[in-house]
């Protein structure tokens, strides 16, 4: 036999080449069991997907750079007192910048609308105008009796392609839709340059800032830089990151479980590997690197399917956060960092299987048996310790704190893997007096604790997430009596009330007033006994003299208190003026003092704003009376006292309407049309419906993620325990026993990973809400049910599915 | 002769208290090159224990190891396992060759965990399937292959390399008389080649096969006795090896 003499390299761990035989034949055991790693990839592939895809929706959520600069770094805006004047600038800054963007506006009236139309005169194929200026459809002005317009200017004039616009006194032909990609809200005329009598000029332009010399002097410039310091797409990319990583972390879970119970499966070939020389660092890398494939593969299926599912999703994305996506435009870095945390998480989840496996004895290993289970104690002060920290830490987080939310999360998550073990234990030891099939099953979990701990710990995670999910979902649901209004109330306003200005009240004439109460009362008419009371605001008329910013054009600023926040911020309160009507709606029998300002439910110190730079907050003397929580609800109420002391004067602000019954869909439909037909905002009793939603898509997938789990690790223990099973055949036991036995070990893993899951989220949870415990008493029965019904779900699929022998089984003896 | 193993006053223990188990008691043995050893004796006697504890799986309890004049005892773990890779060889009873991997992959694994570049290592595999008329399967899965060939496999890793020491258990219970006869011949190959070999069984057929046989009962061995001339004295030297 001389070809078996063969000199050999001296390196200890036999360097590059070993570790290459190594990770080939954890790939070639990857490809053979590629069925008994489904679960784990899936999930794996799963959260990479949901990462990728919502990470670069986020991604493309904030506008791309500003909305009004495009590839400039500056922009100017200024205006113009007249044509000449309008006429030497533009010709000056067109021969003294070369390379800038200048655009002339203009500004129509439209027939019966307030807000003026944007005449914009700009040059298609500018400097810098690319990003923010494109053709939709048709083609581009060319001429001076061309336009195009925006969708949103088109289908406020009723204009169409062909048809002709006229508001600046020229005739134009609409030849073309035009957009700002940037900003689809941005609504214009779009002509040709040199075709408009500028009333006012923006000028785009990079590098030296020459434009002062440019403009005629007294004429004030608007000027826009480029923003400095971390940009929006560089704040998301940090949140999808630690999004993605806290997601991950979580699924390298139940991931460690499924490498646990893979290295067991493996034992006997590892201890062969063992046995021909393979290190112990070898051993680990076969289980390592199976976790590296199988993190690689998940990361490769979940980018491609998130990508996949990217494409279709942006353009239904545009419309909401009111800018063009390009979906090809990726965010490659984040997808790439992304795809390596999946790697780096699934190796981190296959570590510590592969630890356990390398510090086995290799004839332990050989002989298939799994290691003697360590005692239970240990795990379990650990447990106990890491539960106490965790509490304390998310008690302590209030909710706000994001290091200490995320640190209790993850030591919550660890005890409950640490607790494992133990109910294990105390399981079997409970089931002591059981009939012989139970009592079978409940040691051999107990003697097999390396995995069925395993097993309980990632099913106990699968559960403990939607059970959390549904108690935080809960805990953010409205009751009846909180949210933002009655389900029998509809508040009319005149402005948005999340919008730039929900102060500015718009003027209206006496006979404007009288239709717009017209229209509320037929709003009015369509409910059941509904009570109309009108709410008023009040304005300082002298405001402005005194230095008050100036309002909008055609508004009148309204009095709004404000609630301290900080050294020198406050929340702003929609502040509303006292009324008979109104008191009695809120159900306020209580005598007003006449010395306060203010009277509000819910608020203890109000401020009033200063009204110009230099003062200081002033405080207002406020009663609080017993009002309706509704967050939405007119409950800070300016007293008559104080508007007579400081002559402010009332406006009227809208109407609420209180009906006896709630009000149906098809009422509050038909209250929409009328709010939208006449320029009136109006609100209603927030419905929730999405929140019920992610509660049963949570239990649902957990529910299916428990039983998966059930299925991957029922199988294995049960099969190691053949030889028992043809013991007991032997002595005359039927075929109830063996059904009994998988039965039981399915329904004990289900039960142990629901208490302990349920117990976990619910311990956690109850430090974050210790002081609304109330919230628990709120969770339907349906979810607790759902999951006590788990535990017997598997109970039955398991003894219908154990009467056969299973395939793998028949392999398995036959190798 | 060189002694290739010493064993000198091993004691396995297994368990403690009311479950201890002693394994091996206070065992002595020493094969030297081109000696083959037969280890008999009934279930539970010690004999794949003793297997272990030679080929450095486990640890005695108390007592000393040498291989090649080397003791075990402090020896790390790595040091052990490359101590595996390039002196010790096994072959047990089923086989246990590595699924996922091809026959010749099987073979040259040692020399490729030792540092051998695979192309190196699989020209190597390569020769040795010829010598074991194997070459037609060095593609082949080890569930594509019969008893024979798989254990003729197991065997040709076993040898592949400097292998000094041959540790088989019950490498022919799982085959046919034919199939373990060609076994065995191959592991008197490898004697005469200069290796040493220790083989559990309790065939006496098959332990009629080895220069000497050492009877273990109860951990303890009782006996060492020099076989008369076997069935090897009436095989033809170069007869078919089976299938």
């Amino acid at each position: 036999m001389t070809a078996l003499r063969t000199p050999r390299s001296r390196r200890a761990d036999g360097g590059l080449p070993a570790r290459r035989a190594v990770v080939r034949w954890s790939w070639r055991l990857l490809r053979r069991d590629w069925r008994s790693q489904i679960l784990v990839t899936m999930l794996l592939t799963t959260a990479v997907t949901l990462a990728v895809c919502g990470g670069t929706a986020l991604y493309n959520a904030p506008p791309p750079g500003s909305a009004h600069l495009g590839t400039a770094e500056h922009r100017v805006k200024f205006t113009v007192p007249d044509a000449a004047t309008a006429t030497a600038a533009v010709t000056a800054l067109h021969s003294g910048m070369k390379t800038a963007d200048v655009i002339e506006q203009a500004f129509a009236s439209a027939p019966g609308y307030a807000t003026p139309i944007e005449y914009r005169a700009q040059n298609l194929r500018g400097f810098h105008t690319g990003p923010i200026l494109s053709i939709h459809r048709g083609r581009a002005p060319s001429g001076p009796s061309e336009a195009a317009v925006t969708d949103g200017t088109a289908e406020l004039l009723g204009l169409r392609l062909g048809g002709t616009i006229g508001l600046d006194g020229t005739s134009r032909t609409i030849i073309g839709i035009a957009e700002n990609p940037a900003d689809l809200g941005d609504e214009f005329v779009l002509v040709p340059p040199g075709t408009i009598t500028p009333q006012a000029v923006s000028v785009l332009y990079s590098g030296d800032d020459e434009i002062r010399r440019l403009i005629p002097a007294g004429i004030s410039l608007d000027r826009e830089d480029l923003p400095t310091g971390p940009s929006e797409k560089a704040v998301v990319t940090t949140l999808v990151l630690g999004a993605a990583t806290i997601l991950l972390l979580l699924v390298s879970f139940v991931a460690a479980a499924g490498f646990a119970v893979l290295a067991q499966r493996r034992l006997v070939q590892l201890g062969m590997f063992g046995a021909i020389g393979g290190t112990s660092r070898q051993i680990r890398l076969v289980v390592s690197a199976n976790g590296l494939l199988v993190g690689g593969l998940a990361a490769l299926l979940g980018t491609v399917a998130g990508v996949a599912l990217w494409l279709p999703l942006a353009p239904v994305m545009e419309p909401r956060v009111h800018h063009r996506i390009d979906p090809l435009a990726l965010p490659w870095p984040l997808i790439a960092m992304l795809a390596a945390l999946t790697v780096f998480m699934a190796a981190v989840a296959a570590w510590w299987p592969a630890r356990a496996v390398s510090r086995l004895p290799v004839a332990t290993a050989l002989s298939g048996r799994p290691p003697a289970p360590r005692p239970a104690h240990r795990p379990a002060l650990l447990s106990a310790g890491l539960l106490t920290a965790g509490i304390g830490c998310l008690a302590l987080g209030q909710k706000t704190d994001p290091t200490l939310v995320i640190t209790g999360t993850v030591a919550t998550a660890l005890a409950i893997m640490f607790a494992a073990p133990l109910a294990v234990s105390a399981l079997a030891a409970a089931g002591r007096s059981t009939p012989i099939g139970m009592r079978l099953a409940l040691r051999d979990l107990s003697r097999h604790r390396a995995r069925s701990a395993a097993a309980v710990a990632a099913i106990s995670l699968a559960l403990g997430i939607p059970v959390a999910t549904v108690i935080i979902a809960t805990g953010a649901q409205t009751t009846p009596a909180t949210g933002n209004l009655d389900a029998r109330q509809l508040l009319v306003r005149f402005t948005e009330p999340d919008g730039p200005h929900p102060q500015d009240i718009p003027r209206h004439t006496s006979q404007e007033l009288t239709a717009l109460t017209d229209r509320v009362n037929l709003m009015a008419g369509d409910l059941p006994e509904a009570t109309l009371i009108p709410l008023t605001m009040a304005y300082d008329p002298a405001a402005e003299r005194l230095g008050r910013e100036a309002p909008a054009a055609g508004t009148q600023r309204a009095i709004t208190l404000g609630v301290p926040q900080g050294s020198d911020q406050t929340r702003d309160v929609p502040t509303y003026v006292v009324s008979p009507g109104l008191l009695a709606a809120l159900g306020v029998r209580t005598v007003v003092p006449p010395t306060a300002d203010v009277i509000t439910g819910g608020h203890g110190k109000l401020v009033l704003p200063p009204y110009s730079r230099g003062k200081d907050f002033e405080e207002v003397a406020t009663a609080r009376v017993p009002m309706p929580a509704y967050t939405s609800l007119p409950t800070t109420l300016l007293t008559a006292n104080t508007l007579e002391r400081r002559r402010w004067r009332t406006l009227p602000a809208g109407w609420l309407i209180s009906a006896k019954k709630p009000l149906t869909g098809p009422q509050i439909a038909e209250a929409r049309k009328i709010a939208a037909d006449t320029g009136l905002n109006i609100e209603v009793r927030d419905s929730q419906q999405s929140l019920g939603s992610v509660r049963a898509g949570a239990t649902a997938i957990g529910c299916l993620l428990a039983l998966g789990i059930l299925a991957m690790t029922v199988g294995l223990i049960r099969s190691e325990a053949e030889a028992d099973l043809s013991t007991l055949a032997a002595t005359g036991a039927n075929s109830r026993i063996r059904r009994t036995l998988t039965a039981t070990t399915a329904a004990a893993l289900a039960l142990l990973g629901a208490t302990l899951g349920t117990l976990g989220a619910t311990l956690a949870l109850g430090a974050v809400y210790r002081q609304d415990l109330g919230v628990f008493t709120r969770i339907s029965p349906a979810y607790p049910m759902t999951l006590l019904t788990l535990p017997l779900l598997a109970y039955t699929t398991a003894w219908l599915l154990a009467g056969r022998e299973p395939p793998t089984l028949t392999r398995r003896l036959s190798d | 002769m060189t002694a290739i193993l010493e064993l000198r006053d091993v004691t396995k223990v297994y368990g403690s208290g009311a479950s201890e188990v002693r394994a091996l008691v206070g065992l002595d043995l020493i094969v030297r090159a081109g000696e083959m050893v037969a280890v008999m004796g009934p279930s539970g006697s010690g004999k794949s224990t003793l297997l272990t504890i030679a080929g450095s799986l486990e640890q005695p309890s108390s007592g000393e190891v040498l291989i090649e004049g080397v003791s075990l005892t402090g020896l790390p773990a790595d040091e052990r396992a490359r101590l595996r890779r390039r002196r010790i060889g096994y072959v047990f009873q089923d086989y246990n060759l590595l699924p996922g991997l091809t026959a010749s992959e099987n073979i040259s694994l040692p020399l490729e965990l030792d540092g051998m570049k695979a192309r190196k290592a699989s020209a190597v595999a390569r020769q040795v399937l010829e010598e074991m008329d194997l070459a037609d399967r060095a593609g082949s899965f080890p569930d594509e292959l019969s008893g024979g060939q798989r254990q003729r496999v197991a065997i040709g890793r076993a040898l592949i390399g400097d292998r000094r020491l041959l540790l088989a258990d019950e490498p022919s219970g799982a085959l046919d008389t034919k199939a373990g006869e060609g076994v065995l011949r191959l592991l008197r190959k490898a004697c005469k080649g200069g290796a040493a070999a220790v083989m559990a069984t309790h065939d006496a057929q098959l332990a009629a096969w080895a220069d000497r046989v050492v009877f273990v009962r109860d951990g303890v061995a009782v006996d060492h006795t020099s076989p008369a001339a076997g069935p090897e004295s009436l095989l033809i030297a170069d007869a078919e090896p089976p299938r």
